[in-house]
């Protein structure tokens, strides 16, 4: 956690309440009391051992999303990836984090980190990759 | 007759366990395949696929001329008949070094080059020995007078890139690194048994199972299973391109350490002649994006690269710092591995698989199913030019 606070991919802003919190489509929405968000991988499937990027929006029904952060780890192995993925925002209102890599199989659990009304937010997303 | 019965009583657990394959053994084992991969132009070299280039790239690999004291060839660490390695532990240029020469059959597959990934592209990777002093000893103006002067060598220059070699000798050095990886390209590993016996599962075909001997099917179950080597030995090139950190001690000397990835990564940042540099021939670049996230670690210290698994038959000894002599002592480093040696905050997954001596036996006789046959080199006349 704090590692990931430390590693500080991008700063950006989304101005959430200008838009109702609906992520839109994609391979996968998550939601936690803070933050909805719709990802895909490009390409999809996730191969390991090959590099992903991440398209995802990002909102939240409590105010400016801010501070954007995008980082993976395998959890039962106490390690993250081997890259420091780098997101920007996209025409779209949307994000984009590129330099994701898998480098082993097994259960990785994908970050999205983000500062929401001055609090740091997370949401997670495991995946089991083969 | 004693000992043939004691023999069988060993191997009995061993055979029956082999029996079959699980959906998800199966499945495992149908991910690392099929094999040869599709052929692929690396965008970044220009030469990529280029016939004279290749013609070239082989005439320069074998060329002594290239090493400051014209007594050393790429071929002298990289012999076809050792898997494109040597037999030596670790390398003697015109100075001993640190490591393994690694063999470098298959390796347009490689998205990091050498053993601690030092390089992003493999016409950087084979300008690096020619300019290491330890190594070769040459130089960037050795090289391109190299190419200039010698009437062969300008000719096939001339054939693979369109012009005369210019006057502009950084240029021309990286171009002769870029016919030389042209060249490097083109070794591929053949197919092995392994191949037919995992195209005869995806074809469902009968028998498929017990086409390979039963100890080498126990091993593949191990391989995937229990052993957990299918976690960074993935894909048909039984790697995944990456560094992990095996507990092999990091001191290569006394009060001298390798560093590893960690130094890899450093010597990637200061190179000219990766995928970030001024010669990169790839418009787009897009492979630079994994270059530029790549994250330097405290626990990539004494981390190297996750070797593939086919032709090993070729290519001992093992390791990064060729310290282990036969397969057979690989796979008891990783049944008895030295938890002391792994970093702390490093991988959780490495633990003592302690293997019995008939489970030895079965992950080699699987490893065996890799095996190459011998490999031979052809080099070119230096007489000859289209």
């Amino acid at each position: 956690m704090k590692r990931l606070a430390a590693v500080l991919i991008a700063c950006l802003t989304v101005p959430a309440s200008a838009r109702a919190c609906d992520p839109g489509g994609g391979q996968y929405i998550l939601r936690t009391e803070a933050l909805a968000a719709a990802l895909s991988s490009v390409p999809s499937p996730i191969e390991p051992g090959e590099p992903f990027d991440l398209v995802f929006t990002l909102c939240s029904r409590l105010g400016f999303v801010t501070e954007v952060r995008v980082d993976a780890r395998m959890p039962a192995h106490r390690h993250g990836m081997n890259y420091r993925p780098r997101v920007s925002a996209q025409p779209d209102g949307g994000f984009r984090a590129v330099g994701l890599l898998f480098h082993m199989t097994g259960q990785w659990e994908i970050l999205i980190e983000a500062s929401v009304a001055g609090r740091s937010e997370r949401i997670a997303l495991p995946l089991d990759i083969r | 007759m004693k000992r043939w019965l004691i023999a069988l009583c060993l191997l009995l657990p061993v055979m029956a366990a082999a029996g079959s394959l699980t959906e998800a053994e199966r499945a495992a084992l149908l991910r690392h395949g099929p094999w040869p991969p599709a052929p692929h132009i690396d965008p970044s070299n220009r030469a990529s696929g280029n016939p004279a280039a290749i013609a070239l790239g082989q005439m320069l690999f074998h060329d002594a001329r290239l090493s400051g004291s014209g007594t050393m060839a790429c071929a002298g660490c990289h012999a076809a008949e050792k898997g494109w390695a040597d037999e030596r532990p670790t390398a003697i240029g015109l100075l001993p070094v640190d490591r393994n020469s690694i063999g470098l059959v298959d390796v347009r597959l490689w998205r990091w080059f050498g053993w601690d990934g030092a390089m992003d592209t493999l016409w950087g990777q084979s300008l690096r020995p020619i300019l290491d002093p330890r190594e070769m000893g040459g130089s960037l103006a050795g090289t391109a007078a190299l190419i200039r002067d010698d009437p062969a060598l300008a000719c096939r220059y001339r054939a693979a890139f369109g012009h005369e070699p210019s006057a502009e000798t950084e240029g021309v050095a990286v171009d002769a690194a870029k016919a030389i990886a042209a060249f490097l390209e083109t070794l591929t590993s053949p197919r092995a048994a392994f191949d037919d016996f995992r195209d005869g599962l995806a074809a469902n075909a009968p028998g498929a199972v017990d086409a390979i001997p039963a100890d080498a099917l126990m091993g593949a179950k191990l391989f995937v299973g229990r052993g957990q080597c299918a976690v960074c030995h993935l894909g048909p090139n039984f790697t995944n391109r990456e560094f992990h950190d095996t507990g092999v001690p990091f001191f290569v000397a006394s009060g001298r350490v390798d560093p590893g990835r960690h130094g890899g990564i450093q010597s990637l940042r200061a190179s000219r002649f990766g995928l970030s540099g001024p010669f990169n021939d790839d418009p787009v670049a897009a492979p630079a994006a994994l270059t530029a996230a790549v994250l330097p670690l405290h626990r990539n210290w004494g981390e190297f690269r996750v070797p593939s698994l086919r032709n090993l038959n070729l290519t001992a000894p093992y390791l990064h710092d060729g310290s282990l002599a036969t397969l057979r002592d690989v796979i008891r480093h990783y049944s008895e591995l030295d938890e002391d040696r792994l970093h702390a905050d490093g991988e959780a997954l490495l633990r003592p698989l302690r293997l019995s001596s008939a489970e030895i036996d079965a992950l080699e006789a699987f490893l065996r199913l890799l095996a190459a046959p011998p490999m031979v080199a052809r080099v070119p006349s230096l007489t000859t030019c289209p």
